[in-house]
């Protein structure tokens, strides 16, 4: 057998350094908004909600960064996929931790379900960017409250993030469909990030079964749900 | 937010270039807090600080500009023993997928954080790690204690149990059964593990246990498999790479190293093993850039070796022949920055000036700068007489050759007949100095001189075995002490000496004087070869000395 040559790109080192200093400022700007944020009464609703709003767009200009990064290297066979063994319940409360001051900004009631004895085998660097999107889309779409839960189902891991909004229009449902199966389907913010969830779904597997993303309205809050199942 | 643990007391050290973040962190923390917190700019820095005080917690982010990056500050930290086991090193990432480190899995930092994060989820992160910490602490202390059965003990206790840290447990059991030498056991350990999972570390355990039982082609097999799952596990470049050498594949596992060096060109240890590993296979082109980049990388690193230095000289020098053009003028003219710069740190290690002269002797011969050379060869003439036995053997053939080709032929053949004199009964040598003598233009004259040496090493040998049998151990410690003396080099009358002395104090009771002048003679043999015939009489002589400095 003779090994094969892989062939490097300088794009890449650009791309990495670039990354890099744009997570710096983006990271500089969301601690500074959280500061100032700390820095006002709870009680200012106005002032509140501007600056959740600041908080929630760099967060979301930091979340589609993630996701490009990550398509680019997973395309590129350059992806170090780390599949490890994960408390779920300790993995959901950060991402929880991340949307908290937000979620509150905007009046929104986070929450989050799981047996405290729920271990996983997943990526959790990938697993964190499915449920930022996830969650991201339910705050746009939610009225109040948005849960995030996870147990077992079938074999596999049931990640879901439900809203309490009107639950999600008829393109979001069929973007999800195909998605499942696998077929290229919209453009824009939602189709990235539809796409990335399901790539990120698909990179998981185990005894031949394969991860899968879902979307529905048959949540328990009345809203739009968004699953992941995750072998 | 509430902290199940009192920080008040705990050294923290932020490693971060970027100001502004660094401050942030550093506020962060401090909510938490926590008094004693220390900030490093860039990785120097931070060695320096973490030489001088044993933090409880590093907070490092991997990007830390020019110099060391986060992960070659970890590795750097425990090789020097300033971060221990029961440190918590945290890695700060703006890629949230450099997940599985670029480097060595061996030295893994306990957590990566990416960025964007608040401070919610840094103290979060703390809290858990130090939680998973304090119930490893015990475990963690006696490795640090280097008391390993007690640990591997406190291991199978919490496997047996499946707590919360029993796949932490497997992976530490595997580790310690790894460094043990108890490679069936590892195997056993890594394979339970991959029974429930393929997981990333078990496969490069389980193949390690695999390539340190000999069982190469399966060894191979498993790391394969991992570069498969996951092209950017670099160590598992690294252990196909040995597999192939193994296998007798060394230009696979050179395509191998080469393409792991892709991955991740910042690891000194593996540019110096793809720089050696092309130099077997006369990669030249290959082996110059991987010694380019061990030379650059040392300059921050622990591991930096002088040698790389002399091999990237080695390299280039293939190039830098008389009508060569361009690219062999600037071939010389980088190996002799290089010697320069090589010189100038090392200004008392004399067996490695006496390399880099020769190598510059053998630039300056290149590049027809003739008067240079001679200058080289003669100030490394020099150092090689003040050397004596303590020469290498390849310098001195380098000289010789370095002589004849600067025209200073009857000094190249002065140093070849000594040479032989020197060397006569080092196999492995032989061809090496046949060819020097042909080149000096004495190869029949070289072949008498073999022959009659050898004579005389037999005839010695005679005599002495002659004393042995008559019992004249005296006579015997004389002639052989007499002749180590003449012959410092040559194995079998340092191995004789030694044996004399040995046998005569055996029978007459140990001294101390001659204790340690069989303890000199042995030493000299030293650095023989585990394949040379001669080295298990080597090992046995040692153990005969070691009985009689026991004796009463």
């Amino acid at each position: 057998m003779v090994a094969r040559k892989l062939t490097a790109s300088s794009f890449q080192a650009i791309l990495a350094s670039s990354v890099h200093d744009m997570k710096n400022s983006l990271s500089m700007l969301l601690n500074t908004f959280d500061e100032i944020a700390s820095d006002y009464h709870p009680q200012d609703g106005n002032k509140n909600q501007r600056i959740s709003n600041l908080q929630y767009q760099a967060s979301r200009v930091n979340n589609d960064l993630m996701k490009l990064l990550s398509l680019y290297k997973i395309e590129n066979d350059q992806y170090p996929l780390n599949i490890a063994k994960h408390a779920v319940a300790d993995f959901l409360e950060e991402q929880f931790l991340r949307f908290s001051a937000i979620a509150s900004g905007k009046g929104i009631t986070l929450d989050v379900v799981c047996d405290e004895d729920l271990w996983w085998y997943f990526d959790a660097s990938l697993l964190a960017g499915v449920v930022n999107d996830a969650v991201g889309n339910a705050t746009h779409y939610c009225n109040k409250a948005i849960r995030l839960s996870a147990k077992t189902h079938d074999g596999y891991l049931l990640v879901s993030i439900e809203d309490d909004g009107e639950g999600f229009p008829e393109f979001m449902l069929d973007a999800g469909a195909s998605a499942k199966k696998g077929i290229d389907f919209t453009s824009g913010s939602t189709g990235l990030g539809l796409y990335f969830c399901s790539i990120v779904a698909k990179m998981h597997s185990h005894e031949g079964r394969y991860g899968y993303v879902e979307l529905d309205n048959a949540g328990e809050l009345k809203g739009g749900r968004f699953l992941i199942y995750l072998p | 937010m509430l902290e199940k643990h009192n920080y008040s007391k705990k050294k923290f050290l932020i490693i971060e270039d970027f100001p502004e973040f660094r401050l942030s962190v550093k506020r962060m923390v401090e909510s938490l807090g926590a008094k004693i917190i220390d900030t490093a700019m860039h990785g120097e820095d931070a060695i320096e600080k973490m030489s001088k005080r044993r933090y409880d917690y590093v907070l490092s982010d991997y990007n830390l500009g020019e110099g060391k990056d986060g992960q070659q500050v970890l590795e750097e930290g425990k090789h020097r023993g300033y971060v221990k086991s029961t440190t918590i090193y945290i890695m700060l990432t703006a890629e949230s997928t450099l997940n599985m480190v670029m480097g060595a899995l061996e030295y893994e930092p306990d957590g990566y954080l990416a960025k964007p994060f608040n401070k919610e989820m840094l103290i979060n992160r703390l809290e858990k790690i130090t939680q998973k910490k304090e119930s490893l602490m015990n475990i963690l202390k006696l490795i640090d204690g280097k008391k390993d059965d007690e640990a591997l003990v406190l291991c199978d206790k919490e496997i047996d149990n499946e707590s919360r840290i029993a796949l932490d447990c497997l992976k530490i059991k595997g580790d310690i059964l790894l460094k043990q030498k108890n490679f069936a056991a590892a195997y056993g350990v890594y394979d339970g593990v991959l029974d429930e999972r393929q997981t990333l570390w078990a496969l490069l355990g389980i193949g390690k246990a695999l390539y340190y039982q000999e069982e190469y082609y399966d060894a191979s097999e498993k790391f394969q498999d991992l570069i498969d799952q996951n092209q950017m596990c670099v160590e598992a470049y690294d252990w196909l790479a040995k597999c192939k050498n193994k296998l007798g594949d060394p230009l696979d596992a050179q395509t191998i190293l080469e393409n792991a060096v892709r991955l991740s060109p910042k690891a000194i240890l593996r540019q110096q093993a793809l720089g050696l590993l092309a130099l077997e296979n006369e990669d030249f082109a290959v082996a110059e850039k991987a010694f380019r980049h061990a030379v650059k990388l040392g300059k921050h690193s622990c591991y930096q070796r002088p040698d790389d230095s002399l091999n990237l000289v080695e390299s280039l020098l293939v190039k830098v022949v008389p009508d060569a053009g361009i690219s062999g003028k600037r071939a010389g003219n980088e190996s002799l920055q290089v010697i320069k710069e090589l010189l100038r740190k090392h200004r008392s290690d004399e067996v490695l000036k006496l390399k880099a002269l020769v190598l510059e002797g053998e630039t300056f011969a290149g590049l027809k700068q003739i008067k240079e050379a001679k200058t080289s060869l003669d100030k490394a003439e020099k150092i090689y007489q003040k050397l004596g036995d303590k020469a290498p053997a390849d310098a001195a053939i380098k000289l010789a050759n370095g002589f004849i080709k600067v025209g200073e032929e009857e000094k190249g053949r002065e140093l070849t007949r000594e040479i032989i004199k020197v060397y006569f009964e080092d196999d492995q040598l032989k061809d090496e100095i046949k060819n020097l003598a042909t080149t000096a233009g004495i190869r029949a004259e070289s072949d008498n001189l073999y022959a009659s040496e050898e004579e005389r090493l037999k005839d010695l040998n005679k005599k002495g075995v002659r004393f042995f049998q008559e019992g004249k151990l005296q006579e015997a410690v004389e002639l052989f002490e007499k002749a180590a003396e003449d012959m410092p080099h040559n194995v079998s009358i340092n191995l004789n000496a030694a044996q004399a002395l040995i046998r005569y104090m055996e029978h007459n009771g140990k001294d101390s004087k001659m204790l340690n002048r069989s303890r000199r003679y042995l030493d000299r043999v030293k650095g023989l070869d585990k394949d040379d015939k001669r080295f298990n009489r080597y090992m046995e002589l040692v153990k005969l000395h070691q009985s009689v400095v026991d004796s009463r």
